[in-house]
């Protein structure tokens, strides 16, 4: 009776050590590839909204709203998941919004990420799956020349097969 | 006893496995944005006066026009029996940092006395000549104009001047300023 009640613990033992290790065993590798960048814009003294629509693939800066700023430049942003099994369920959540900063009070919103970024993909074999981002920038009125930036932060959540 | 150990062993392993293939998880990532902005520019450098050239006034009221509308022009007459010789249109370049359409507006006001509007005038004297900046505006390059940032981006300026009946003699002047609206 003794043995077998130990044995019973060994194999519960195991199983909590198999349970534990189940999300390393099958996990994901997650990583910013590249940035978003809008380029450079010479900017409309009366305000501008500038799109990345990276909905269904890379993309670059283009005037959205119908005023006369200039965008050079300026790329999506890239987030590559490396799926070890097939048939994850990748989704990402992207802030409602972000604040890119340049010095002292100047900044600028970017916004509309989830409607023009790669939100879910589903893995259909081992291997990488890029994600690419985009967004609505809003240029303000009488925005002053400056570099600006921000850092965007995106929540990725995985359900295994 | 050990055939039942072995099938629960055996059944707790698929269980397990079943269990490991419903989980997941989340993560953060951190993904930099950039952006660079450069106010949009005008400069306008003014290169040639609005000289409506030398004229010989007569007893009627006659009218010079420069007509600009289509780039650089010299004085005719347009009405009356004055003469002129010499003379020619203004020119104002744009220079700009981006492709826009801009709007042109103009307004002359003569130096007799530094407040006489829409006339030239001999400089310390009360004697002027009429010229309406809706006139200019007439004829001279039309608004709103597409400027770009390799240009050339030329706005030449014209108008109409009256000259009076036995207009006095003399050197009249003026300022013009011409404004672009981006």
């Amino acid at each position: 009776m003794c043995v077998s009640l130990l044995n019973y613990r060994r194999l519960f033992a195991g199983l909590v050590i198999v349970l534990l290790c189940g999300n390393s065993l099958f996990s994901a590798s997650i990583s910013f590839i590249q940035p978003i960048s809008f380029g450079n814009i010479i900017a409309s003294p009366f305000g501008e909204i500038i799109e990345i629509n990276a909905k269904t693939g890379p993309a670059t800066p283009t005037v959205f709203s119908a005023g006369n700023s200039y965008v050079n430049g300026g790329f999506s942003g890239i987030i590559r998941v490396y799926s070890d099994i097939p048939g994850q369920m990748i989704s990402l959540i992207y802030p409602v919004s972000i604040v890119l900063q340049a010095s002292g009070a100047n900044n600028m919103t970017l916004d509309g990420i989830d409607a023009r970024s790669k939100i879910f993909a589903t893995s259909t074999a081992v291997g990488e799956i890029d994600f690419d981002v985009g967004g609505l920038l809003h240029i303000n009125s009488g925005q002053v020349s400056q570099n600006y930036t921000a850092t965007m932060t995106v929540t990725v959540n995985i359900i295994n097969p | 006893m050990n055939i039942l150990k072995k099938k629960f062993c055996a059944v707790s392993i698929i269980i397990a496995i079943l269990m490991i293939s419903t989980f997941g998880f989340a993560a953060t990532v951190n993904v930099p944005a950039t952006a660079t902005v450069t106010a949009a520019t005008l400069t306008l450098t003014q290169v040639t006066d609005l000289n409506f050239g030398n004229i010989i006034s007569t007893a009627a009221v006659s009218t010079i026009t420069i007509d600009a509308t289509a780039g650089a022009a010299t004085p005719t007459v347009t009405s009356g029996s004055a003469s002129v010789s010499g003379g020619t249109s203004g020119l104002v370049t744009v220079g700009t940092n981006i492709n826009a359409n801009v709007t042109i507006s103009f307004a002359i006001t003569g130096a007799d006395t530094g407040t006489t509007a829409q006339a030239i005038g001999i400089a310390g004297a009360a004697t002027t000549m009429a010229i309406t900046n809706a006139s200019i505006s007439t004829n001279s390059t039309p608004s709103p104009l597409a400027v770009t940032v390799a240009g050339p981006n030329n706005i030449h300026i014209g108008g109409v001047l009256t000259v009076g009946a036995s207009q006095a003699a003399g050197t009249y002047t003026g300022t013009c300023v011409a404004t672009v609206i981006y």
